[in-house]
Formats: C-alpha cells, structure tokens, sequence
C-alpha cells in the first residue's frame, strides 16, 4: 500500500487532521535542507513536501519564488535533488512527495522521472502545472500509479462542478485545494467563504481533501481540522527560517512546527 | 479581402495543440479563467458585430491598413529580388502590437472585466495595451522586467502618462519571462475581475490562436496590396520571431500557399554558439513546457530556462509560440537568425537608402532580406514585415553606433537638469 494511503487511513483513525509541511530543496543550501526536512519529520509532519527548485515557478509567490531562485544560483541540479531525497526518504518514517514543475519532469523524461522518484523511496508527485487535460498526451498519472506514485490533483474556488467531476476521476491518495485565489504566501485570516467552498467540493469528490495557500498559524489548522484531512503548510516555514538567527533556525523551525502539530488534535 | 477571422490547415485542435506543442499547462487557479476566456473568443469570432467593432478600431483609431512599400532603392542597391516594407510600424503606437490589444480590449469588454494586465519587454506590447486601456477605460498595470524598464525609458514614461501602472519585476533574470512570470501571478489573484492580455502568440489556449487571429490582418492586407505592385503573390515572405505575434500575423494567410516561401529570423544575439548569448530557439532550445505552453525554449540540461540575450527586448525570450514549432516541423517556415551585429547593420542600411527606421526586432527581418535579395532575380519579390518603428531604440542604436555627439548631449540634459536643481 502506499504510504500516503496508509497515513490517511491512520489520520482517520486517530481522528486527527494531516499535517503536510514544505521546504524547497538547496535553500538556503543542500545540506541544511536536508536538516530541515529531518526536522520537519521529527516535529510532527505527517507528510513532507519537497521542492526541487525550477526557474519559472508560476504557483508559487515571492517567498517560494526567491527560495527557488537562491538554490539555483548555487547550481542545484535534478540528479543532486534526487540522491538528497532519497537519503531523506531513508531517514523519515513519513511519505515523501516532490513538488516541482512539469518541464523538470519532462526534461527528465516522465516516465524515468516516475522510475527515479520510487527508488529515491517517494510516495507521491505534486505538479501544480500538468493538468489532467494534457494527461492524454503527457502519461504522468499513468507513469506515477505504475510506480507506485500518488499522482496528486489541485482544485480552486474557481473550479466548476464539470471540472470537480473530471478531476475526482484522476484523484488518488487526496487533492489538494488551493484556498483562495491567491498565489503561495502567508496571510493572517483564511477566506471567509473556504468552509463552503470545502463543503462544494466534498459533494463532488469523496476523498480526503488538504488545503495549501496561506496556511501559518495553530488556529488555521484548527479551522482546517473542521472541514478537511490535510492542512498544507509552506512559505510559512521558509519565512520561520528566513527570520529566525542562523543558530537557531533549525530549532526555531522545529518548535513551529510543533506548535502546529498540537493543533491537530479534534 | 479575406474575412477577418479566417481557418488554416495548420491551426490548433480543439485543446489548442499545433501537433506535439501548444496546450494548458497552467495551475488549477488559472483554469477557469482560460476556459471562460476561450469560450468568450469563440462567440465573439462567431459574431460579425465583434469583426466590425473590431475593423473599424483598425481603421480610425490604428490607422489600418499600413502601406506595403515598395523599397526600390535598397533592391536596386541589393540588385536582386524586389523588396517589399509591410510597414506596421505606421501603426499607431508603432507597431504591430496594437493589433491584438485592440482585438482583446474589445473581447475583456464583452466580457465584462474592469482591469487589464499585461507583460512587456520592449514595452511595445505594454504600451500598445496602456493605450487600450486608455481608450476603453480599464484600470491597467504593466509587468516589466527591471532590466527591461532600464532599456526602455521611453515606453514606460509613455505607458506612465496613459495612465498605467508599470510594476517592475526584480526577480529571475530580469527580462520578460520574469514579466510573463509576475503577470500570471496578478492574475491569478484578480482573475474574476481581470482580463490578462498576452503579448504574442504563446502562453497557454487560446492565446497562441487568438492573438494569431487578432493579428492575421497584417497578412490579409499583404496578400490584396501585392497584387498592386503587380505580383499575384509574394514569393518570400520574412519575419523576426520573438513569441511569433508579427511572423505568424503576416504568415497566415499564406499558409495554406505552398508557392509562398515563409522565412521566421531569430535573434543571433552575439552569436548562437553559447546558451545565453543569444534568444534563437531553434538554434540550441529543444521541446519544453513552460509558462503554460508546450514549445520549444533555451534551456540546460534540467529543464531550467537560461538567460538570453538579443539587442532588440522583444525578441530577447527564451520560449516561441507554439504554431511557429509546428510550422517548422510541418516543413512550412524556414528558421534563421540575425545577430545584434547584422540587424544594427540592416536599421543603418534602411534608414539610408529608404528613410526609414525600423524596430531592432524588425531590423532581424530586413538583415535576412538583405542577405537573400542578391540571391533571387529581380522578377521575384520578398515582403518583410516591418512589425514597428525605430524610434524607441533611440538611446540602444545610439550606443550601438557609438554616436559621441548623443552622449554629448545626455550629459547637457543632465547638467541643465542639475544646474535648475541648484538655482
């Protein structure tokens, strides 16, 4: 089975919501990446998701976009993120699933992409780009269930119930809905109208839901244990790192996301 | 003339590929909005109130159609085929990028948006849809890579006094695809009330086609007024290829004319050797997909897009749009380069023997006319699409030709200006 659909199953059981934490590989170098994923796991994570840095990052905004930017000046490449993720899979317990965009896949050839990724020990793909409208022409959906790979799908506010309808079709694992119109970074309120979008959604699609985009503080996580599995906490962790003093930003990262975890509980 | 909106055998299939290329490869945010986007353009194409609308913005407020230009003194010099100026510069605004923001202002009007975004590089594309914006009363913001906002003072003052917003960008490399970049992003987060207006023929369906269309007037106009001068169709056509907006505007309604050779002219930059000395796909770029579109791009071996170079801003990119790919790949469009060297050569040989100075981008396309002319006898003819006017690369040519007596006179601007600060 694999491990994000067994973390699910686990996350129902104890009744408690799913915490996905991220961090963006070689930011603000490799090796310390590496510590923050082991300390994202330690924390509480229940699963980690890990960018491999692209230079056109269309979904993500100025905090992801510049963590994106700084790995790359620094000459990162696919092969390197891929060996650091697999010793990262080799020290978690928890499922692993990489973030990208779809021309690193695609350069990388979709179907090694799927075959490289399961042997670094990875559960799922997050590409925010590959659309299920281009899945005829791209296999990736195809590619990652035949390695074992969650494949994940995206919703919005803005997707029509035709879509919702098409989109449950491809879903594995769980969906991840964007939480409002918005690119990646941290605000302080979630959008009024989330829990009703949620509850559209959840007409359409009988899979377990988590919610990215804004996400930061103990009580969004509250409020995202009423109506969904998964909260999905990003820049809010890169910007712990970024004001945190280099000492004790590994630290301060863990207790954040400690604070997180206690919310988590129903 | 040709109807306004007009199929080919070389358009996209109902998902917006050309073949192997093209497609929506955006993030589920942005879905809706392509879709209700595609759906609006294909009503409006279907309405002959929209084409008339949209003809007589042509008319009377772009100054439709330009002239085709028979250069006789450069094909006398040149002593080969007859070269043919399709002058858009004579556009209002000064280039051919009007065209396709008169085409989506009166789409995002039908539509109901109050707010248009765009993204430049030269600033010929931000400046044509502030004057849009202008004309039809939308609040506007323009997306400019810093490097870019610092080669084109000039657009963005323009842009600035028509009253849009133009936000530089700061991140990547500085230059479109940063812009392109910034402004999928604003829209995003805007999407309900704003109408995104892509500057050439790429991105995500349906703009690659419909941006083609809005544009395919330049070609319409070409095919009557070469009957003019006496030729039942050019045999070569040639244009400059940033994202493809004026190459596949002249190119399209001789796609379907075998006779007609079709000629696209990258940009060489400082020669296409190195990855990121020049922006000519064709000559180092392979398949990717990027900024919501399957095409070719310059790219490392990752899949990361490299820095470009090109003298001219709007063909400084590194991705093309998509039907250009397939063009080529159908065999119908040859693809060649000029360097920043041969187009400033080609603006200077022009400017002297026709009086007239064309864009640096369009310089790439009068650089290939010059090297192929020789070449034909002089019964056959060659049309070249000037997509716009110099006078925008004032300070860039001015450099280039190592004119002292302008620096000369930069530094009096300077000096007057600090001499009134003190006073």
């Amino acid at each position: 089975m694999n491990k994000i659909s067994e973390r699910l199953d686990q996350l129902k059981t104890s009744n408690t919501t799913g915490l996905m934490t991220h961090l963006v590989l070689g930011y603000p170098d490799m090796p310390t990446s590496i510590e923050i994923a082991r300390t994202l796991a330690r924390g509480g994570a229940d699963f980690l998701e890990i960018q491999i840095p692209f230079s056109d990052p269309v979904a993500d905004g100025p905090t992801i976009m510049t963590a994106n930017q700084t790995a790359l000046d620094r000459g990162i490449t696919v092969p390197e993120c891929l060996r650091a993720i697999s010793e990262i899979c080799e020290q978690v317990d928890i499922p692993v699933l990489i973030m990208s965009y779809y021309n690193l896949v695609f350069s990388y050839g979709t179907a090694e992409f799927c075959t490289a990724a399961q042997k670094s020990g990875v559960s799922g793909l997050i590409i925010p780009d590959m659309p299920i409208e281009e899945e005829q022409d791209e296999l990736l959906f195809q590619h990652a269930d035949e390695h074992d790979l969650i494949n994940i799908t995206f919703v919005s506010p803005a997707t029509s119930k035709v879509r919702l309808e098409k989109i449950a079709t491809f879903t594995r694992g769980f969906t991840y809905c964007f939480s409002t119109y918005g690119i990646t970074g941290s605000r302080t309120e979630l959008d009024s109208h989330l829990a009703s979008y949620i509850g559209e959604v959840r007409k359409h699609l009988d899979l377990p839901l988590g919610i990215g985009f804004g996400i930061k503080t103990p009580d969004h996580i509250r409020q995202i244990g009423k109506i969904a599995d998964i909260a999905i906490v990003g820049s809010a962790i890169i910007d712990q790192y970024n004001t945190a003093s280099p000492d004790h930003a590994l630290q301060q990262i863990g207790s954040y996301v400690g604070s997180l975890k206690a919310a988590t509980r129903r | 003339m040709k109807e306004l909106f007009f199929k080919t055998s070389y358009d996209a299939d109902d998902r917006g590929h050309f073949g192997a290329y093209g497609g929506r490869y955006v993030p589920e945010m942005l879905m809706p909005a392509l879709e209700e986007l595609e759906k609006a353009y294909d009503d409006a194409r279907r309405d002959p109130g929209f084409a008339r609308d949209l003809t007589d913005l042509y008319h009377h407020f772009s100054g439709r159609p330009t002239p085709l230009y028979h250069a006789q003194n450069l094909s006398r010099q040149l002593g080969g085929a007859q070269i043919f100026i399709k002058n858009e510069g004579l556009n209002h605004t000064g280039a051919h990028k009007i065209n396709h923001c008169l085409g989506q202002a009166l789409l995002a009007q039908r539509m109901g948006k109050k707010r248009i975004i765009a993204e430049t590089g030269a600033g010929q594309h931000g400046l044509a849809t502030a004057t849009v914006a202008a004309r039809f009363g939308f609040e506007c913001t323009v997306f400019m890579g810093e490097v870019d906002v610092a080669r084109q003072r000039p657009n963005v003052f323009w842009m600035e006094q028509l009253g849009t917003e133009v936000r530089p960008v700061g991140f990547g490399s500085r230059t479109l695809k940063d812009a392109v970049n910034a402004a999928l992003k604003d829209w995003i987060a805007t999407v309900e009330t704003t109408h995104y207006i892509i500057g050439s023929c790429l991105g995500p369906h349906p703009y690659p086609s419909m941006n083609r269309d809005f544009q395919a007037i330049v070609g319409a106009e070409v095919e009557d007024q070469i009957q003019d001068h006496g030729f039942p169709k050019p045999d070569y056509v040639i244009a400059c290829v940033g994202g493809g907006s004026n190459s596949l505007g002249i190119f399209n309604a001789f796609l379907d004319d075998p006779e007609v050779h079709l000629i696209g002219v990258e940009a060489g930059g400082k020669g296409v050797e190195k990855l990121g000395d020049h922006a000519a796909r064709f000559e180092g770029g392979r398949p990717g997909v990027v900024e919501g579109y399957k095409s070719f791009f310059l790219q490392d071996t990752d899949g990361q897009l490299t820095h470009t170079h090109s003298i001219s801003a709007g063909l400084d990119y590194a991705g093309v749009g998509p039907q250009i790919v397939y063009l080529k790949d159908r065999g119908r469009l040859h693809l060649t380069y000029a360097t920043d060297e041969q187009a400033i050569a080609a603006f200077r040989m022009l400017a002297s023997t026709e009086g007239i100075l064309p864009a640096l981008e369009s310089s790439h396309a009068v650089a290939e006319a010059i090297k192929l002319a020789p070449t034909l006898p002089q019964k056959k003819s060659i049309v070249v699409n000037l997509s716009g006017r110099g006078d925008k690369d004032i300070f860039i040519v001015a450099e280039a030709v190592k004119d002292s007596k302008w620096l000369d006179f930069l530094q009096s601007v300077i000096d007057r200006e600090k001499q009134s600060d003190t006073k």
